[in-house]
């Protein structure tokens, strides 16, 4: 089953809170948001986003497709192209 | 060759089973309270000891008073709050201000590291397979990550090091940063030590050494140089002290609190556990050497004081054998008794006892030690109750596993 962008956005404010160990409002995860400039996800964040994100949906991202990933659309994207093909 | 620079303690900071910082330290055991009771962090039931001297889970954001980067090992939070508060003593941090590049150097010692990440990262691994391990394990577990998290979080750019040497780790790291400013390879060292033996697996690995006391009553349960002894008491602690050269905190302004005069190391080079009495004895005499003293010059002994059968017994030979038949002229205690053993940061914690023992003319006493022992040697262990007692230079003793011994001596400021 291919999950709703909201479910998508809702793993990534949870992992982002259990990453930094406090709360973060959710309205920072617009699909616009960038990882970097934006939610301030470092090399080792991204890893361990990227983790979750692999754990969860039973997917797996190449290093080119993870490096790729600017925005929270960019994740929402690739989790449910994965998902629609598998 | 220069001549040697006086290295003093500009700033300290602790967190103990007594609570947040160096004052609820000192408050605790000046007064001969036990911070030992049940464990709450972790399950023990059906376990032969089922106490420690726990340090509860708490965000360190909040005492430190900025964000920190989130973690779940409690060593890297504990080392946080008491490594910003020797800062702030030392007039080296405002939490509102963004860190400066500070040339600071950091020296941390531990005995066990970031011991929570690694026993998570092998229970993930064990239990759901290579796939389940966190990616960020390595940087997380590794021994440094204490020092490197401080350096990064508070902009300290000097050298950074991190000693491990067990029970003695904490007293090696302040050794060598001592040593660093006495010759003049750095001004100020941030240093001291941290540990959690109180995580499940290590905590069970511990048990089953059979070293740890077993009591009825938790806080009667850690009994060093007494008769009924029957092993230590695990804790959680980081006490972090700056270091500094003389003239550096003059010109600061800063007043120093007390002066580190000395450091001594020895290794037994004979046994993993079993001590020796000659390897104290040596790194004793080398540090009252280093310190320009006599043994009759010192007022008081913080005890290594495990409360384990082998090690009291040894160490309080090795005194006798150092300082003879001092009787109540040297108060020998251990807060150990009060305090649990903390690792590597034990005998960092110890240190900031001798610094408070030294400004408050005040000695700490050795909980439970209701029938003092071995007898015949003179020695006064101050037993139950503190007291008020004049030290100009005290020694503090540590021993960890694998032989490694070393001893501070700390002095009063005006030498």
């Amino acid at each position: 089953m291919i999950p709703t962008r909201n479910a998508i956005i809702e793993q990534l404010h949870q992992s982002l809170q259990r990453l930094r160990g406090r709360r973060i409002v959710i309205e920072m995860f617009t699909e616009e948001a960038r990882l970097v400039e934006e939610l301030g996800l470092d090399s080792l964040d991204r890893l361990e986003i990227r983790f979750d994100i692999e754990d969860r949906w039973k997917i797996e991202l190449d290093d080119k497709e993870a490096a790729a990933l600017a925005t929270v659309r960019d994740v929402i994207d690739i989790i449910q192209s994965k998902l629609a093909t598998s | 060759m220069n001549p040697l620079r006086r290295v003093m303690v500009t700033g300290q900071g602790a967190v103990t089973p007594f609570g947040m910082g160096a004052d609820s330290l000192w408050s605790g055991v000046s007064r001969g309270r036990s911070a030992v009771r049940s464990i709450t962090g972790f399950e023990t039931t059906g376990m032969p000891v089922t106490f420690a001297g726990e340090v509860d889970d708490f965000d360190p954001s909040k005492w430190v008073g900025r964000d920190l980067p989130a973690t779940r090992d409690k060593s890297l939070k504990m080392v946080f709050v008491a490594a910003s508060e020797a800062l702030r003593q030392a007039g080296l941090f405002e939490p509102d201000q963004r860190p400066e590049n500070l040339f600071i150097n950091t020296v941390v010692g531990t005995g066990l590291g970031p011991c929570f990440e690694a026993e998570y990262s092998y229970g993930c691994f064990f239990t759901q397979g290579w796939k389940s391990v966190r990616p960020t394990t390595v940087p997380r577990s590794m021994f440094n990550s204490f020092a490197s998290q401080l350096s990064i979080e508070f902009g300290l750019t000097g050298m950074n090091q991190t000693v491990a040497c067990a029970c003695a780790s904490g007293a090696s790291a302040i050794g060598h940063a001592y040593q660093l400013i006495e010759r003049g390879s750095a001004d100020v060292v941030l240093t001291g030590g941290v540990d959690s033996p109180l995580s499940p697996a290590m905590f069970a690995a511990w048990t089953n050494l059979r070293v740890l006391a077993r009591h009825e009553e938790p806080e009667r349960a850690c009994r060093p140089f007494d008769r009924d002894r029957s092993g230590l008491v695990l804790g959680d602690g980081a006490g972090m002290l700056v270091l500094e050269a003389e003239e550096h905190a003059l010109s600061r302004g800063v007043q120093p609190l007390a002066e580190v005069r000395g450091f001594g190391s020895s290794s037994d080079s004979s046994h993993l556990t079993a001590p020796t009495v000659d390897g104290p004895v040596r790194a004793i005499r080398s540090a009252l050497l280093d310190a320009g003293l006599r043994p009759d010059d010192v007022d008081y002994v913080n005890a290594h004081g495990t409360a384990t059968l082998a090690n009291d017994e040894n160490e309080a030979h090795a005194l006798h054998e150092v300082f003879g038949r001092r009787g109540a002229s040297l108060p020998i205690s251990s807060s150990k008794s009060m305090l649990g053993h903390s690792m590597g940061a034990s005998s960092a914690l110890e240190a900031i006892i001798c610094v408070e023992s030294i400004r408050n003319r005040w000695v700490v006493p050795t909980l439970n030690c209701d029938h003092p022992e071995p007898g015949g040697l003179d020695q006064d262990f101050v037993p139950g109750q503190g007291r008020s007692h004049r030290i100009r230079h005290a020694v503090s003793n540590s021993f960890g596993f694998g032989g490694a011994n070393c001893v501070l001596v700390m002095s009063g400021v005006e030498g």
